[in-house]
């Protein structure tokens, strides 16, 4: 009977000594990412049966389990994915938020300069500082439209460099899981009644920092591995397989990246199928923002521009030589597919810069019908055959069945426009009548600050400036808002999530009182089975 | 709900960063008097604020050119002014030498006239403040009139030069100088010279000399009438540029107030905002010390 209090005692000591570790465990790993609280499963053992009933065999550890609520993990993973769309988004248009901040030093002040000038010319149109002044004030307006789209550009290319290293994580990241996959599956194959806690742990890690990349769902095989899908569904990981993610230069525009996957073969992803995460947060706002604001900044170039120089030739000059363009207004881009056929050739020239859009457009040829696509909205027309002029650009070329081509018509104006006189006496105030008094094209130049010229003669340059930054500004505050929102819904299942897995050091502190007294009492068990078996020996002698 | 410590420690952070990044906000809104700091802050506030700063920069350019016609107009004025005193002078002259002259009066009237003559053309060349002729036309580096034997040849042509003085206002700020001289084949030169011809002339007889002077004083008459009306015409133009002036001035009031309400900072506002989250933000870290202060393990010893 002895030894089997013993037992017992030995029993309540062992449990008591993993409860003890196992609290030092969940201690020591409070404030590490990932972790998941773990507590021991505890039963008694199996009784023996005696004439007089059941009599207990103390206890035992069946089981180290984790404190995880798969539900909860998908929510907290999921809440991550979209508040880290929304606030990458909202960062990128920040960056252009406060581009367009600056007052002092924006578009607008330098339009109201260049204007001014132009009025001052018009009240001394002999004067050569006058005349020099214009032309001074001409080159800092250009200045501007050259330093708002150069920052564009920058961010431009800070877009491609992130989904380089985005992409290089998330390929990282699925060979990470598919190694924790084998060793977890051969591990429950091994043993399944006690899961390898810490490295699932840190699978779910993986999968949490994945979501911050790109949306990531797991399905959990019956093995214990993950099989884990991201965006719309493309398979990451399978088993112990995984595949990966990297750039390739875009077949439809080389000047920027786009995320390709890979498993046998590389292929180009649609920007449609990357979803959540920074890499969705970077492409919507390339393909939404970016794109639009990049363009209509050019469209007011151009627009500007090509208007102006328009009177500017219908006037003329000191020496009473028909003005010539004031500004080099850039044309537009053109791009071929990469596939197309060897003799593909496609031109596009600005015949109507007031009927001009901020769009890009695609031109197709299905071997019948050219089908050139409006891209911002999509519309169709499609014609037998080129030369045709859509939206004030002329477009014209040779294309073979199967052919296209994507046309930027004001995408790159704002860094490319310059201004093609320096010699004062070019400058066209006067009308054809001459005399260094004639003032009469300057009038009609300044006419133009104020005139409908943009968008099929609906809206000033700087109206439409004005308009681009209110949708900056608009773009940008709803995205902080839903930034907020989706933060504080993070915060939300993250505490939920806590609230299963985190650890609570009073918890734990209370746990290592229970443990330690347990501890003491099986001790004081052993030490009293002890003594009965001393009373026993005792007898003897 | 079970509290995970880290959660604890999370939350009080996450509330006192976000204190923290609201008195940094409110911060440089004081710095820079500005409510509206990006276009993010108020996206319709930002954008009436360009367009109105458009038509603020706009209308100081009009205030500018209004500035440079009424130099110019006020500069036609005070010239007209002392064409017309000399054309009166030599009406007087005439008047009083209207009945038959001995050849010593013919003389004296001969060179006042041509004197009178010389000093007309001088006006009629007279240069503005910015060194252009005024009576030109367009042909302002050019001088616009030259003495010959029969009066003065116009150099010049017969434009108007126009400014933008308002929105919607251009304003002829120049004379062309055949209007003022040569208005309606008057040719105010030609009346002195036919005269000291005549005058010149030993073979005129009295009558000659008697209708010769008559001659002029009507040609004075509607000569002198002729640059009145240009005279009054200026004075009504400048007339215009003050009442331009006067609601230009409470537009660019206009304008300021409604820049000042769409993007600037109300202090006071500010300041209680700012003195408010500071007592947000000790309340915030008095409870997260208070808080993570009570551990149970500060009782097991």
């Amino acid at each position: 009977m002895a030894t089997n209090v013993l037992n017992i005692g030995r029993t309540a000591l062992e449990a008591a000594q993993v409860g003890l570790s196992v609290t030092g465990h969940n201690i020591a790993n409070a404030s590490t990412p990932g972790f998941s609280r773990q507590e021991i499963v505890q039963t008694t053992a199996l009784s023996q049966k005696f004439g007089y009933g059941f009599l207990g065999q103390g206890t035992e550890v069946t089981q180290i389990k984790r404190n995880y609520s798969e539900i909860l993990a998908k929510q907290y993973n999921s809440a991550q994915s979209g508040s880290n769309a929304t606030n990458t988004y909202a960062n990128q248009m920040s960056q252009i938020d406060n581009i367009l901040a600056d007052s002092s030093a924006g578009l607008s002040p330098s339009f109201q300069q260049f204007f001014a000038s132009v009025q001052a010319l018009s009240s001394n149109p002999g004067d050569a500082a006058t005349r020099q002044a214009m032309l001074s004030s001409a080159q800092t307006l250009v200045n501007r439209f050259a330093d708002i789209g150069n920052r564009l550009n920058e961010l431009r290319s800070g877009v491609n460099l992130q989904l380089t290293s985005y992409t290089t994580q998330v390929t990282s990241y699925a060979s990470q899981i598919a190694q924790l996959n084998d060793t977890i599956s051969k591990s429950l194959a091994a043993d399944p009644l006690n899961p390898p806690n810490d490295m699932m742990d840190q699978r779910d890690l993986i999968i949490t920092n994945l979501n911050k990349i790109v949306k990531t769902e797991v399905q959990a095989q019956n093995d214990g591995s993950y099989n884990v899908f991201i965006g719309n569904g493309i398979p990451l990981t399978v088993g112990s397989t995984a595949y990966g993610l990297k750039t390739v230069n875009s077949s439809v525009n080389p000047s920027q990246l786009e995320v390709a996957y890979v498993n046998n073969t590389t292929t180009e992803l649609n920007d449609k199928s990357i979803v959540g995460g920074a890499l969705g947060g970077l492409l919507q706002f390339r393909n939404n923002s970016l794109d639009s604001i990049q363009n209509q900044l050019g469209q007011i170039a151009t627009v500007f521009a090509s208007t102006f120089n328009a009177q500017h030739q219908a006037g003329y000059d000191s020496n009473g030589v028909a003005g010539t363009a004031l500004f080099n207004v850039p044309g537009p881009q053109v791009y071929g597919y990469a596939n197309n056929s060897g003799g593909a050739t496609l031109t596009a020239t600005i015949t109507s810069a007031s009927a001009l859009t901020s769009s890009d457009y695609r031109v197709q040829y299905d071997g019948t019908n050219y089908n050139i696509t409006r891209l911002s909205d999509n519309t169709l027309q499609s014609f037998a055959s080129l030369p045709q002029t859509v939206d004030g650009v002329a477009i014209n070329g040779t294309l073979a069945s199967g052919d296209s081509f994507l046309i930027q018509p004001t995408r790159n104006s704002a860094t490319a426009l310059s201004v093609a006189i320096t010699d004062i006496n070019k400058i066209a105030a006067a009308d054809s009548t001459g005399g260094s008094g004639n003032n009469i094209n300057a009038l009609l130049l300044a006419d133009l600050q104020n005139k409908g010229t943009m968008n099929n003669s609906s809206m000033s340059y700087e109206a439409a400036f004005a308009q681009l930054v209110s949708q900056v500004g608009n773009k940008t505050n709803e995205l902080k808002v839903n930034g907020r929102a989706a933060e504080a819904l993070l915060a939300q299942t993250e505490a939920a999530q806590q609230s299963v897995s985190g650890v609570n050091l009073d918890e734990e502190a209370a746990n290592l009182l229970r443990y330690q007294q347990a501890y003491q009492a099986a001790g004081k068990v052993m030490q009293i089975a002890s003594a009965l078996f001393d009373t026993l020996l005792s007898l003897g002698q | 709900m079970r509290i995970s410590t880290n959660t604890l420690y999370q939350t009080a952070i996450t509330k006192i960063s976000t204190i923290q990044a609201e008195q940094s906000k409110l911060q440089q809104q004081i710095a820079s008097e500005k409510r509206v700091l990006t276009p993010s802050d108020d996206p319709i506030a930002a954008s009436r604020a360009l367009s109105i700063s458009s038509s603020q920069s706009q209308n100081a350019q009009f205030a500018k050119n209004r500035q440079i016609a009424n130099t110019s107009l006020t500069g036609l004025d005070v010239s007209l002014g002392s064409i017309t005193e000399l054309l009166v002078t030599s009406r007087t002259t005439l008047v009083g030498n209207a009945g038959t002259l001995s050849a010593n009066e013919k003389s004296i009237l001969s060179t006042n006239l041509k004197a009178s003559l010389q000093t007309l053309i001088g006006f009629a060349n007279t240069k503005d403040a910015t060194g252009n002729y005024m009576y030109a036309g367009y042909q302002s580096d050019t001088v616009p009139f030259t003495a010959t034997a029969t009066g003065a040849t116009y150099n010049g042509d017969s434009n108007q030069q126009q400014l933008q003085v308002d929105s919607q206002r251009k304003m002829v700020v120049n004379v062309p100088g055949d209007s003022v001289f040569q208005a309606g084949g008057n040719d105010v030169f030609s009346i002195y010279s036919d005269l000291i011809t005549i005058l010149d002339n030993p073979a005129s007889t009295d009558t000659d000399v008697t209708n010769g002077v008559a001659t002029a004083l009507a040609n004075m008459d509607t000569a002198i009438s002729n640059v009145s009306n240009i005279r009054s015409s200026i004075g009504t133009r400048l007339n215009e540029i003050d009442a331009l002036n006067d609601s230009g001035s409470s537009r660019e009031l206009q304008y300021a107030q409604a820049l000042s309400e769409l993007v600037d900072l109300d202090y006071a506002q500010a300041i209680s905002d700012l003195s408010q989250r500071k007592v947000v933000l000790e309340a915030a870290q008095q409870s997260f010390i208070q808080i993570t202060g009570l551990s149970l393990f500060n009782y097991i010893r």
